[in-house]
């Protein structure tokens, strides 16, 4: 599949091989997270590896050691299934975010894709909570982007709630809503 | 293609901020926050942030507002930055020699450190003796690799007074040290210059790196140099002139944005017509292209006159990015073998389709089976990706109707 998808527009090209330069030159805050594209032949389906924020059931500090030695998720960044959008039109729509395997989290739809307001282009609004200034522009990118979505584990966002049960669970019973997220998490990295 | 190694040039060419302090953030303010280049035809908008004038377009055309900050935007307050655009030029002919002197310094200080970390202090401190004492002897102490010394004897004023570009005659000196430099400090003695090792006066030098290492331009008579000054001014006129020539009109006004969806095929045609545009393909693809038309049109008035591109290359531009457009559509199969067994299911249920027809019809199946068979492989990828861009293009249809409306004349 990657093969056939090689031909995107060369700005969107340039633009995602100077983020990518740049993430692997600069690194990321903290060593939080690594992104980058899942193939040499496809630069616009991109793999990045997140670490679960500091004092969220996502993180698994203390608790358990892997082997790897990373605590991580994978998660793919998709430049081309964006619905509505052209993949090339990057960067001036947002490309869309799925956690594969999919994760429990308010704000992550049970298919695993990503429901956070930086990739929401601003004609558009599933929720009808967010504003304008929180929308997609084309001078966010992939690391900012990343960023939030690190944030938005760490900070659930219950008002735009993209999986009911777990905002209900969030809400309702925080502790209950913790230990499936750890379960679930433990089951995913296979320990 | 292998993009992970394809080189794209970045602010991280340029090393951390500790190592050569400004210059990385030096790079990326000369870079447009859109497209991550160097600005092409620089333009502010009303609330100050600048972007490349296509860039700005068309994130206008999707929505009014600045993608920075995010105040209401238009059209009609893009201005040019001519000032911008000259100090980009310069950084463009610049950047490649900054970071060759930047690499070679870096080296140089790593080759100090492998020495003795005493000699690499000496170094340093000898910025400050070079300028006010200059004593050949201590810095004989100095030299790392005792080599140093044979650049050192030959101090000449002009490098003496030239404290600012001291770094970058160190980096001479370091790399032309092995050669058989004459120290007889006159202006008179050859050096190499230590890009392209090639024998230069020593009074010529810093002119010669300045020129990137290029021949200098045969002496020209005062005529010609009176000549070339006056004709100067005249440069974009003449410009102008080639212009006219490769197009039908001379227009230095930007066109005026449209709402397509009040224009008859007829009007469309016209339109179309009037700039040479071919008028291939339907009407969507006519609205697309007189739309990137006028985009490309008014960013490229943006530039000033003498970087200004002919209407010709334009149209070339414009032809580029339409070629680009349709190919995405079709589906490039590289990797033959990683196809197959990817869509092996699909494959498989075609190979029982063709069966099944053909156990039917069996007169017609040794005829029809293999050539049928051909293009089923491959079309079913394919044609899920033209549905994708099918959608895409309605949808971008519709947008395009929306955002356009209240920016029409």
């Amino acid at each position: 599949m990657s093969s056939s998808r090689g031909s995107g527009s060369a700005t969107a090209l340039r633009r995602l091989m100077t983020e990518y330069k740049q993430l692997t030159a600069g690194g990321s805050p903290d060593g939080m997270f690594t992104a980058g594209p899942i193939s040499e032949s496809d630069f616009f389906t991109w793999e990045a590896l997140i670490c679960g924020p500091k004092d969220t059931p996502f993180d698994l500090t203390g608790e358990w050691r892997i082997v790897e030695g990373r605590r991580s998720f994978r998660r793919q960044t998709d430049f081309h299934s964006v619905p509505r959008t052209k993949p090339s039109d990057y960067p001036l729509s947002p490309f869309k975010m799925k956690f594969d395997p999919p994760i429990f989290h308010p704000n992550i739809y049970p298919d695993g894709t990503v429901c956070i307001s930086i990739l929401h282009t601003p004609g558009d609004d599933p929720t009808m909570y967010e504003q304008a200034s929180e929308r997609w522009s084309p001078v966010q990118s992939v690391e900012k982007v990343i960023l939030s979505v690190i944030s938005m584990l760490a900070e659930p966002n219950l008002e735009s709630g993209a999986n009911i049960d777990c905002c209900k669970l969030y809400r309702d019973n925080k502790a209950e809503y913790e230990r499936i997220v750890r379960e679930s998490i433990k089951e995913q990295l296979g320990l | 293609m292998d993009f992970l190694v394809a080189d794209v040039p970045d602010p991280t060419d340029f090393p951390a901020e500790t190592v050569a302090p400004g210059l990385r953030t030096l790079d990326g303010s000369f870079r447009c926050d859109i497209c991550g280049e160097l600005y092409d035809a620089p333009v502010t908008i009303s609330c100050g942030h600048c972007f490349c004038s296509a860039c700005i377009r068309t994130s206008l055309s999707n929505k009014q507002e600045c993608p920075s900050c995010r105040k209401a935007a238009n059209e009609v307050h893009i201005r040019p930055n001519p000032v911008l655009e000259s100090a980009i030029s310069a950084w463009t002919t610049a950047r490649p020699f900054v970071l060759q002197l930047v690499r070679r310094d870096v080296e140089v200080r790593e080759r100090g450190a492998e020495g003795n970390d005493k000699g690499n202090a000496r170094k340093r401190k000898r910025a400050s003796e070079w300028t006010s004492s200059p004593d050949p002897a201590s810095d004989n102490a100095a030299g790392p690799s005792g080599q140093r010394p044979s650049a050192l004897q030959s101090p000449s004023k002009s490098r003496r007074t030239a404290a600012g570009r001291q770094g970058v005659i160190d980096l001479a000196e370091s790399d032309a040290e092995d050669e058989p430099v004459a120290s007889t400090s006159s202006k008179d003695a050859f050096v190499c210059c230590p890009m392209c090792s090639k024998r230069v006066l020593m009074k010529n030098i810093n002119s010669h790196i300045d020129r990137n290492c290029q021949d200098p331009p045969p002496p020209a008579s005062a005529a010609m140099t009176w000549s070339k000054i006056m004709n100067k001014g005249k440069n974009g006129q003449q410009k102008g002139k080639n212009k006219k020539k490769a197009s039908d009109s001379d227009d230095e006004h930007p066109l005026p944005l449209s709402t397509y969806t009040t224009l008859k095929d007829r009007q469309l045609k016209d339109m179309l017509a009037e700039h040479d545009l071919p008028l291939t393909g339907d009407r969507a693809n006519w609205e697309q292209r007189h739309q990137k038309w006028v985009m490309l049109f008014n960013a490229n008035l943006d530039r000033s006159p003498s970087n200004r591109k002919t209407k010709a290359e334009l149209r070339k531009e414009l032809k580029k990015w339409e070629e680009e457009r349709s190919r995405k559509k079709k589906a490039v199969i590289t990797d033959v073998k990683g196809y197959q067994v990817e869509h092996k299911a699909e494959f498989a249920k075609l190979v029982e389709a063709a069966r099944s027809s053909r156990q039917s019809k069996p007169p017609e199946a040794s005829k029809s089976s293999s050539p049928a068979n051909l293009p089923d492989q491959s079309s079913p990828p394919p044609s899920s990706l033209i549905e994708m861009s099918n959608d895409i293009v309605v949808d971008s249809e519709g947008e395009g109707g929306h955002e356009k409306s209240p920016s029409g004349p």
